[in-house]
Formats: C-alpha cells, structure tokens, sequence
C-alpha cells in the first residue's frame, strides 16, 4: 500500500470514527493514527465539527410548523375524496334501504307493529262499506227500473194516442178527396152521423 | 407514544381505503411529524419543507393502496417519503449550479458571529446544511440520508442503486470536502465545492 492510499484509507476512517461508525479495536487503531498525524488530526476535528453541524440543523426540525396539518389536508382531501369515497357510497345507500326495509319486515318497531294490527280491521270496515254501497246500488237500480217501466208505459199510451190521431186524419183525408170527387149538381145525402163527412169503408 | 384506542396501522390504511375521511385526518396526524422530519433534511428551508412535506402526503394518498400490511406503516411511509424527497431534491439540483469544480459559483462569505452560543451553532448548522446543496448530488444524496437522516449503508445503497462499497466512499469524501469547505469559510475566503479528488 502506498503512503498516497494509506492516508485516503486513514481520512476514510478519521470520517468514520467522527461518526462513531468503528469497533473499538479500529478506533484505537485510528487514535493512535492521529496521535502522530497532525493534519488528520485537524481533519478528524473539522468532521466532527460538521456533524454537530449537521445535527443541530437536524434538531431544528423537532417540531413543524403550526397549521401543517390543515394545509396537508387541504392538499390531500380532493384527491382522497375522489379516490376513496366516491366509490364506496353507492354500497351504504343500498345497504341502508335495504336495512331499514328488513328491521321494518323483522322486528316491527311499534308504530309498525300498530298498524299492522289495525289491518285486519281496516279490511272489515272496507267489506262494510263494500256492502252499504252494494245496498244502495241495488235500491238505485230498483227505482231506476220503476221509473224506466213508468216513462214506458207512458210512452206507450201517447204513443197509442198518436195512432188514433192518425187514422182519424186519415179518415178525414179520404172524406174529403171524396166530396172533391163528388159533381156539384148532385150533392147526395149527408150522413148525419159524421158531422166530418166520413164515407165509411 | 401510541394511546390504548389507537388504531392498527392495517385498521387504519382499510378505514382509509373504505372512504372514512377520519381515518385519513388520524392518517396525517399520526405521521406529519416524520415525514417533516425528512422533508425538512432535504429541502433545508422551512417553507420548502412545507411544501415537500404535502408533496409527500399527496403521493401516499395515490400509492395507499399498495401498502401491505406485513410491513410497518411507519416505515413504509418513511420510505415514500425519502423517495419523494429524493426526487425533490434532485430536481430542485438541476441547476447549472455544480457542474464542475471551475463553474461552481462561491459560496457566501459569513457574516459577523452572532455573540449568543446558541444562535452561533444555529448559524453554523444552517452554513453547513446550505454548503451540502454545493456539493454534487452523488456526494450530497448519500450524506444527507447518513448523516442528517440516520439512515444505514445498506439502505441508503438500495435507495439510491448504488454499490455499498461506493456509498461509504461518497459519504466519507463527502464529509472531508465539507471539513475543507467549513475551514475556508472560516478564513473568511470563498470555497469551491465539488466531484473533484478522485476516487
């Protein structure tokens, strides 16, 4: 080993027992070293220096500053929210209806459990009520057919009453073409039974 | 420390999963802290480590799903979250910035020492923080997840694909550029930073 690489070697290990990375039977080895070697020593002090250094910077970041925490959650929660629970809220709505339609079905809460008692007596009330319509359906239906069977018979005997009109126009009609038909000269004998002038048939 | 209702990490990824908006608030609450932690490492300003940190938590609401239960959420949400920073970093790195060791621009020259100890080291902690964004990335990525996010070498070799043998290489020249680069500021001069020295 040549004196170049021999003091690279021992700067290398002066850097190490600075940082207390060395067994103890190395550490003695490089102690003894800087005993005789004034400039690794000065360099074995300017290292530690600049561990202390480099610890007390470390140190000074103990505590982070106040409001950390609500700008790391402002930076972060868009992204969780998009990421995490956009997913996950279709399941709880679903789960949740379904859930309340089984407690109702199952365990009947009071006021469930009230008007599912009520049920049977709201269905006789409804055949009840069925029933007085039905009555009074039935009674509609009865005087409509009287009242239909009165305007009919009604109708009819106007209706025969027309008839007996009409053939009375009628008889009248024919007597008359009749004396039309009749000469002057010979008026022929009048029945006095039809002051109308019929001729009968 | 975890209360006896909390929830399961599975029974809170599956509330998330099925929508519940709480789960997700329990989600965010029970792991901004880390994952600031990590956004804070890498992005070195409290308002970029704001940023990152939603950055982060807008990613695990589209990757959520392919957590398995088999591993711990913490751990998987840590992982997601170094590999988002990861990416952060590497794109907010895409500048013409460290090109090479003669384009590399110089660093701030500091200003008067603060009398205070504390605000001293704090000074200091955010030189060294601002000097590893110098750095080439393939120096700068395996430090960051060594050093400031205490990540072991195996790891960080499946992290960034690269061998474990080149890893602690880069993490040791790394430390050893900024020692360097920490000993010119303190002179007061200007520092360039880079890939350069071999190995």
């Amino acid at each position: 080993m040549t004196a170049a690489r021999s003091d690279d070697r021992f700067r290398d290990l002066a850097s190490a027992l600075a940082a207390g990375e060395l067994d103890s039977s190395e550490a003695q080895r490089v102690r003894a070293r800087l005993a005789e070697d004034p400039d690794l020593a000065r360099l074995y002090g300017e290292i530690r220096a600049v561990r202390r250094s480099l610890d007390d910077f470390a140190a000074g970041a103990a505590t982070p500053p106040p409001g950390l925490e609500g700008r790391i959650l402002a930076a972060t929660l868009p992204a969780f929210r998009s990421l995490y629970v956009r997913r996950t809220h279709y399941w709880p709505t679903w789960l949740a209806a379904a859930a309340a339609a089984a407690m109702l079905l199952f365990f009947q809460p009071p006021l469930v459990r009230g008007a599912l008692d009520s049920l049977p007596r709201a269905s006789d009330g409804v055949s009840s009520l069925r029933a007085a319509a039905n009555r009074h359906t039935d009674r509609a239906l009865a005087e409509f057919g009287v009242l239909r069977a009165s305007v009919s018979f009604a109708l009819e005997d106007q209706m025969d009453r027309l008839e007996d009109r009409l053939r009375d126009l009628e008889r009248a009609t024919r007597h008359r073409d009749a004396l039309l038909a009749a000469p002057e000269s010979d008026p022929g004998p009048a029945s006095t039974d039809d002051p109308q002038g019929e001729v009968a048939p | 420390m975890d209360s006896p209702v909390q929830i399961s990490d599975a029974q809170l990824v599956t509330q998330c999963l099925s929508g519940h908006e709480d789960g997700w608030r329990t989600f965010v609450d029970r792991f901004r802290t880390p994952v600031w932690h990590i956004a804070f490492r890498f992005a070195a300003t409290p308002d970029d480590a704001d940023e990152l940190t939603q950055d982060v938590f807008v990613r695990l609401v589209n990757v959520l799903p392919s957590y398995r239960p088999s591993g711990a959420l913490g751990a998987w949400v840590r992982q997601v979250a170094t590999n988002v920073a990861i990416d952060a970093y590497r794109r907010r790195r895409r500048t013409p910035l460290l090109v090479s060791d003669e384009e590399m621009p110089e660093a701030p020259v500091p200003t008067a020492w603060q009398p205070d100890a504390i605000a001293e080291r704090r000074e200091e902690a955010a030189r060294i923080r601002a000097l590893v964004d110098r750095m080439p990335p393939e120096l700068s990525e395996p430090l960051i997840l060594r050093d400031l996010m205490d990540c072991d070498y195996p790891e960080i070799a499946e992290r960034l694909d690269i061998p474990l043998g080149t890893v602690k290489s880069r993490i040791h020249r790394a430390r050893q550029t900024l020692a360097r680069a920490r000993r010119t500021l303190g002179r007061g001069g200007s520092v360039r930073i880079g890939g350069g020295g071999g190995r």
